[in-house]
């Protein structure tokens, strides 16, 4: 016999008082650390994923919906922009470099962004098999990617129309097939989950350039389109066989080419990554943006809008999670008094069997203890089970993994500091056995 | 001798003032106090087991003068020598009946032996409801649990709270008889306080407060 196996007893015999609290307790505190660990886990993918982007120049829409597409890629684009209209903006002393993407299809739901190697080694990506990507149809893995999709060096693909969705009304398969050259090292980054290869490629997909190889037509002949995104691109007719060629000899050619109008003019981008060269750029480069079909969007302010957004819903969870486990020490509190008052005679017994003052208050300390414990133990699985389910859940909206089991100081404090409120409302409780007459008590009995 | 008191006194705040005849009890003897209603046998009681403290005279128990004993070292004094049995029993209601007869070892830090509790129980026909909850048990045999409890750790001085005026006749006889025989097997001093007078024919030698 050991004392806290009688308040193991005690609390298991007051069954249905016990496991309110222990609910309680449990969800408050589980809220609690879901919330610091989602709070964490997106500010961190946030921040990584901002990194050194000022600016996201893409068709004119929201700028949310313009930075959640183009920086965190869980949203989809505003449209697609000229090259040649681009170039009039990044081409500024103001840009120190722009990245473009250009996007539209997916594999088995991973985004396929066509893109020049400046953008994995934005994220500071490294290879950990295989090389960059340098050719049309050359496709280099996330890491997230080759492990879900099981895509490995040397595997080929073909890929679905669309941004993420396989299951679109106008979804289908493009015909030319990708070939894995390479695979990045996790980064923590928006990279782990995309497929990258040069810009080519998608143009090249959407014209359909694979498809028609009439002899020595010229480039220039494209209709001219409205914008429209890549991914309604299909339509259009019009990179012959000899384009194709000249494409892959302006290989990796930054749209900085400038001066007068470049095959590529009128090829469409969905949005560029700038860096600024100067503060105040913001202003001037919006400024050029007017009467075009582009915008400017600012990546600091808008990812700062989004966050309040999160922040808000986060804390509001937070807040009714605190007034849980405010309730649930309420609960234990008046459990343990009310208790007192029953097992009076009981207590006092220990006292005449040689139990001390202080054995008292022990034991319900200890009941508090047990109470308290049983409720953080819950508590911490629940927040990674609900963790883990929400994770889940947004996997096919926003594919961002979290990390369930990631233990970080913050959750040590919250359980520590539960344990601490937890004896604290276990005190009075435990003075008040303490303080206890026996012979009184006794002889009412 | 493993009881004396001398002068004992005691008042409680703002009511009656008792004072009560001297008493003494040496190894294996048994005594009755005997008192109406109002007379002060429970506050006795209560002083002799230490869960009052006198304000006049002195109290030996088992060598120890436990008016001069501090808080602590008076709970485990208790706990180790003297047995004490309530008119009415009290349990940890959260532990079986075995459990409870473990408390009075554990509580005063001597070896628990299991076996002991299980002869105690069989003598009392309740091995069969060692591991039941106290309060599966009848009121008699809630008493008997009460007494065996009492008398497991061995002590000197066994004190009994009116144990039988809840019990009928044959309970009460079951009772009585068992707290004479553990008294008398153990050489305990035994000193019943009641008011019950079929105890008078059982235990001949009597205190009239």
């Amino acid at each position: 016999m050991n004392l806290s196996k009688i308040a193991w007893s005690n609390i298991r015999y007051k069954k249905w008082n016990t496991i309110l609290s222990v609910v309680l307790l449990a969800f408050g505190v589980g809220t609690i650390a879901m919330m610091l660990l989602l709070e964490r886990q997106l500010s961190q993918q946030f921040e990584r994923n901002i990194k050194d982007i000022d600016f996201v120049l893409a068709a004119k829409g929201s700028p949310l919906q313009s930075i959640l597409s183009n920086v965190y890629h869980v949203d989809v684009p505003t449209g697609n922009i000229k090259v040649g209209d681009a170039k009039k903006i990044i081409q500024n002393t103001w840009v120190e470099e722009a990245i473009p993407l250009a996007y539209g299809d997916n594999y088995e739901k991973y985004r396929i962004v066509g893109t020049t190697a400046a953008y994995p080694a934005l994220y500071q990506c490294q290879m950990a098999q295989g090389r960059v990507f340098d050719q049309p149809f050359d496709a280099v893995v996330g890491s997230l990617v080759a492990q879900e999709t099981g895509l490995r060096i040397g595997s080929t693909f073909t890929s679905m129309h669309g941004y993420d969705n396989a299951s679109d009304d106008n979804a289908h398969h493009h015909t030319k097939p990708y070939t894995v050259v390479g695979i990045y090292e996790e980064s923590g980054s928006v990279v782990d989950r995309l497929i990258l290869t040069p810009v080519e490629s998608t143009w090249m997909v959407h014209d359909h350039a694979e498809e028609t190889v009439p002899a020595d037509t010229i480039n220039e002949q494209e209709p001219k389109q409205p914008v429209r995104s890549m991914a309604e691109n299909d339509k259009d007719e019009g990179l012959t066989g000899a384009e194709v060629m000249q494409r892959m000899a302006e290989m990796g050619a930054r749209p900085t080419i400038g001066g007068r109008r470049k095959p590529n003019d009128d090829k469409e981008m969905t949005a560029y990554l700038i860096r600024k060269r100067n503060r105040g750029a913001f202003g001037f480069l919006a400024k050029m943006t007017e009467n075009t079909t582009m915008q400017l969007a600012n990546v600091a302010v808008e990812s700062n809008r989004l966050m309040n957004n999160f922040g808000v819903g986060l804390g509001t969870l937070k807040a009714i999670a605190y007034v849980i486990s405010l309730i649930s020490f309420l609960s234990i509190f008046i459990s343990l008094y009310n208790s007192l008052k029953e097992r009076q005679y009981e207590l006092a017994l220990l006292r005449t069997m040689g139990g001390t003052r202080w054995t008292l208050s022990r034991l319900i300390l200890l009941e508090g203890l047990w109470i308290v414990g049983i409720g953080c133990v819950l508590g911490f699985f629940l927040s990674r089970g609900g963790t883990y389910l929400l994770s889940r859940l947004s996997e096919d909206t926003f594919r961002y993994p979290l990390q369930v089991w990631q233990v970080q100081w913050m959750d040590m404090l919250l359980f520590g500091l539960t344990l601490c409120v937890g004896i604290m409302a276990s005190l009075l409780p435990a003075v008040k056995a303490m303080k206890m007459d026996i012979s009184k008590t006794l002889s009412n009995a | 001798m493993v009881l004396e008191t001398k002068g004992l006194g005691f008042q409680y705040a703002g009511g009656q003032a008792f004072r009560f005849p001297d008493l003494q009890c040496g190894p294996g003897e048994q005594k009755l106090v005997l008192g109406q209603s109002g007379k002060g046998k429970t506050t006795l009681l209560h002083l002799i087991g230490g869960l009052l403290r006198p304000q006049q005279g002195q109290i030996m128990l088992a060598g120890a003068d436990v008016t001069a004993l501090n808080d602590r070292a008076l709970d485990l004094h208790r706990g180790k020598h003297v047995g004490i049995v309530f008119q009415t029993a009290h349990f940890v209601n959260a532990l079986s009946v075995l459990d409870n007869l473990s408390l009075p070892a554990f509580l005063t830090g001597a070896k628990y032996d299991t076996t002991r509790a299980m002869e105690l129980l069989d003598q009392l026909n309740l091995s069969s409801k060692a591991h039941r909850k106290p309060s599966a048990l009848s009121v008699g045999e809630q008493q008997r649990v009460a007494i065996a409890r009492a008398v497991i750790n061995g002590p000197a001085l066994l004190l009994a709270d009116e144990p039988t005026s809840a019990l009928d006749d044959h309970n009460a006889e079951q009772v009585i008889r068992l707290l004479k025989n553990y008294a008398a097997e153990t050489q305990a001093g035994l000193i019943i306080v009641t008011h019950d007078q079929r105890l008078k024919s059982e235990i001949h030698q009597m205190v009239a407060l």
